[in-house]
């Protein structure tokens, strides 16, 4: 008899203690598993958040400073625009050009530009031209194309005697800034700043 | 006169009876259920927090950024026109101008009395003048003068050549250490 209400008591204990690990174990699971998992990913974007309004506080406080530069800056904008131009400013660029060429009192033989080519440092636009003039009326020119508002880059020159005056053929490139190359520059530096801060 | 009657059995008496091991475990059973629920509340409450940490924080970045945006595009701009000047000043640094260096030749073949009927200039340094002269030793001056005035420079023939109507042509190379620097 007595043997009988031990494994009766036996039996519930172990079916008790099978009930409290399940429970522990869906406890587990379906709560404290989870929840820790977003906690970790809330302190992970906290962390990040941080960093970044960081960033943007100390961005601020440079406010003064940055417009301070800017205004320093600003007065030479539109002389380094026309000096390196933009690919978009190509038709401003070629039209002064056409102007340079034909303002002067040479023939004009051939004017050829190339296709824009995309360089890591800068883009150009590859142009070819022959003029026909007086050999003083050709330095001139010449010396009006090396002091084009806009860079130019000379290749080969060549003046040789015809009939009727001197030719002159040049090779030249226009050169142009590489296009959201200084936006991207900027993106970068921020970039690098949020991965120190986070290191 | 009523007498009380005590009906309760031996193991009903016992089970009420003060036993020691019996409040210890329904006081740790108290204190488990206590911990697991006051953890559980605590964690919730924790990971709200949380949650409402983040959305002022989402809050108070989009405020920024809205306050920096015009600080970013000013320093975009900045950006550009500082590479601009860069690029401009190394470019203007490599950049070559032949008109200096035409002029000098052209002035040094008409002081030696020669006709020049071709000059080309590439800017791997190497010119080549052709003309006619009426004698080689003017050719040989204008050498001499070219390698005086242009510093570094070395002036090569390739052919002087009796032509005709008593004038040599001829045909030099210019070679200069840094082209395009001509001129005085």
């Amino acid at each position: 008899m007595d043997r009988k209400i031990d494994q009766s008591k036996l039996i519930t204990a172990v079916v008790i203690l099978l009930l409290a690990v399940g429970a522990a174990l869906l406890y587990w699971l379906y709560f404290l598993k989870p929840s820790f998992a977003k906690i970790g990913e809330l302190q992970n974007e906290i962390a990040t958040l941080e960093g970044e309004i960081d960033k943007l506080e100390d961005k601020l406080s440079k406010k003064d400073l940055i417009v301070q530069q800017w205004e320093e800056v600003r007065e030479r904008e539109p002389l380094l625009r026309s000096r390196i131009p933009g690919k978009e400013d190509l038709p401003q660029v070629l039209e002064a050009l056409e102007k340079l060429v034909r303002r002067s009192p040479l023939e004009l033989l051939t004017l050829n530009a190339g296709e824009l080519t995309e360089g890591d440092r800068y883009w150009t636009v590859p142009v070819s031209l022959q003029v026909l003039g007086s050999r003083n009326e050709l330095l001139l020119f010449l010396k009006e194309l090396e002091k084009f508002n806009h860079m130019v880059l000379l290749g080969q020159s060549n003046i040789e005697k015809r009939e009727g005056g001197h030719r002159l053929s040049v090779n030249f490139n226009l050169i142009f800034i590489p296009e959201g190359k200084a936006e991207e520059e900027v993106g970068v530096e921020e970039e690098n700043g949020l991965e120190e801060k986070k290191a | 006169m009523k007498t009380s009657i005590n009906l309760r059995t031996r193991e009903f008496v016992i089970a009420r009876e003060f036993y020691w091991p019996r409040l210890l475990i329904t006081l740790a059973i108290i204190l488990v259920v206590t911990l697991f629920l006051g953890g559980s509340v605590f964690v919730y409450l924790y990971r709200v927090h949380l949650e409402v940490e983040t959305k002022d924080l989402l809050q108070d970045k989009a405020v920024l950024q809205k306050e920096v945006a015009p600080l970013k595009e000013l320093e975009a701009k900045i950006g550009d026109l500082e590479k601009r000047e860069k690029l401009g000043d190394a470019l203007e640094e490599e950049s070559i101008t032949w008109s200096g260096l035409f002029e000098t030749i052209y002035k040094l073949a008409r002081a030696n009395e020669l006709q020049l009927t071709s000059i080309t200039a590439a800017p791997e340094g190497n010119t080549n003048i052709r003309g006619e002269s009426p004698s080689m030793r003017y050719i040989a001056l204008f050498m001499q003068d070219l390698e005086e005035k242009q510093e570094g420079a070395a002036a090569v023939y390739r052919y002087m050549n009796y032509a005709k109507d008593g004038r040599f042509a001829f045909e030099l190379e210019l070679k200069m250490d840094d082209a395009g620097e001509g001129g005085e």
